[in-house]
């Protein structure tokens, strides 16, 4: 039991000890943990717009406004899912920029002139990643950017051409 | 003697690999749903030490036990969280080895890998001479029906 005792203090010990240094080390980072945290939506929208900046709200489009762009070969399509998603299959005529890619300017696709209409999609209604992409475009400087939001699976389900 | 230094090494190696990318292992804590916001990032970065500190505690006699018993809260936590996962359906990224996790294993064998742990644990608490549990011969002995 004295034994139980002495190595259960020995182990809260080594807890404060970790606690303490834990926060010493995380002060010292050159990028420190904030104290509380953010899901990866709130700090990309953070590193994108910066502390208390607004963001612009993307249009929306459906399906049929979106295959006659695609028709028409104006605008630009922008996959938001990420490199493995882009390789096993995307709309024709597709640039891949996936939401971490936006960042790291290395790592970004040629974009057109800032004019030009981009249309930015993910997987599906579900996902967020076109919406945060294009956000990021906005704040890029591009002015007609659009999101459409039945994605991949909504175009792939309808039997609209797809690309590999 | 080979499990002490297996979960030394176990320890060792995920708190070295968690303490690398902390933020990493923040959102993997964050995708169990378990714990408040505010809690997150405190664990995040402490268990990661703590985890270090307790494989390197099998490495010495006199801290064997209290590394033992680390352990076994360790894993013990670990089991609630995968399996508070499975029983709600969560899809989680454990992070338990940090963004280095080789295999993105699905839930049901995460909470299999966080069981087999635990079980080591307490098997590492149950041989070490110097555990807060004695063993069945060390009770035996001390009986005085053993005689």
């Amino acid at each position: 039991m004295l034994r139980l005792a002495r190595e259960s203090g020995v182990v809260l010990v080594g807890a404060l000890a970790a606690l303490g240094l834990g926060f010493l080390g995380n002060s010292l980072r050159k990028h420190p943990l904030p104290m509380t945290y953010e899901n990866p939506q709130k700090r990309l929208v953070k590193l994108v717009a910066g502390e208390g900046g607004e963001i612009a709200e993307p249009g929306g489009l459906d399906f049929p406004e979106v295959q006659e762009a695609w028709k028409a070969g104006e605008a630009l399509f922008v996959d938001a899912r990420t490199a493995d998603f882009f390789a096993e299959g995307h709309i024709p005529r597709s640039v891949n920029l996936p939401r971490a890619s936006l960042l790291q300017k290395g790592r970004l696709p040629t974009l057109p002139e800032k004019s030009r209409t981009l249309i930015v999609y993910c997987s599906g209604e579900d996902c967020a990643d076109s919406k945060l992409v294009a956000q990021g475009l906005l704040l890029m400087g591009f002015k007609n950017v659009s999101v459409y939001s039945g994605g991949w699976e909504e175009w792939e389900a309808s039997g609209s051409p797809v690309e590999k | 003697m080979i499990l002490r230094i297996f979960l030394s090494l176990v320890f060792v190696v995920a708190g070295f690999l968690k303490l690398r990318d902390p933020l990493a292992f923040a959102d993997g804590i964050s995708s169990f749903q378990l714990i408040p916001g505010w809690l997150v990032n405190p664990l995040a970065m402490s268990v990661p030490l703590f985890e270090i500190f307790t494989g390197m505690g099998f490495l010495a006699r006199s801290t064997r036990g209290a590394a033992a018993l680390a352990a076994c809260g360790l894993s013990t936590g670990f089991v609630v969280f995968h399996l508070s996962a499975l029983v709600r359906g969560i899809d989680v990224s454990c992070a338990c080895f940090g963004k280095w996790e080789l295999l993105s294993l699905p839930v049901w064998l995460g909470s299999l890998r966080a069981i087999l742990l635990l079980v080591a644990c307490v098997w590492a608490c149950r041989v070490s001479p110097d555990s807060p549990t004695p063993s069945l011969k060390m009770v035996e002995e001390s009986s005085p029906h053993a005689d």
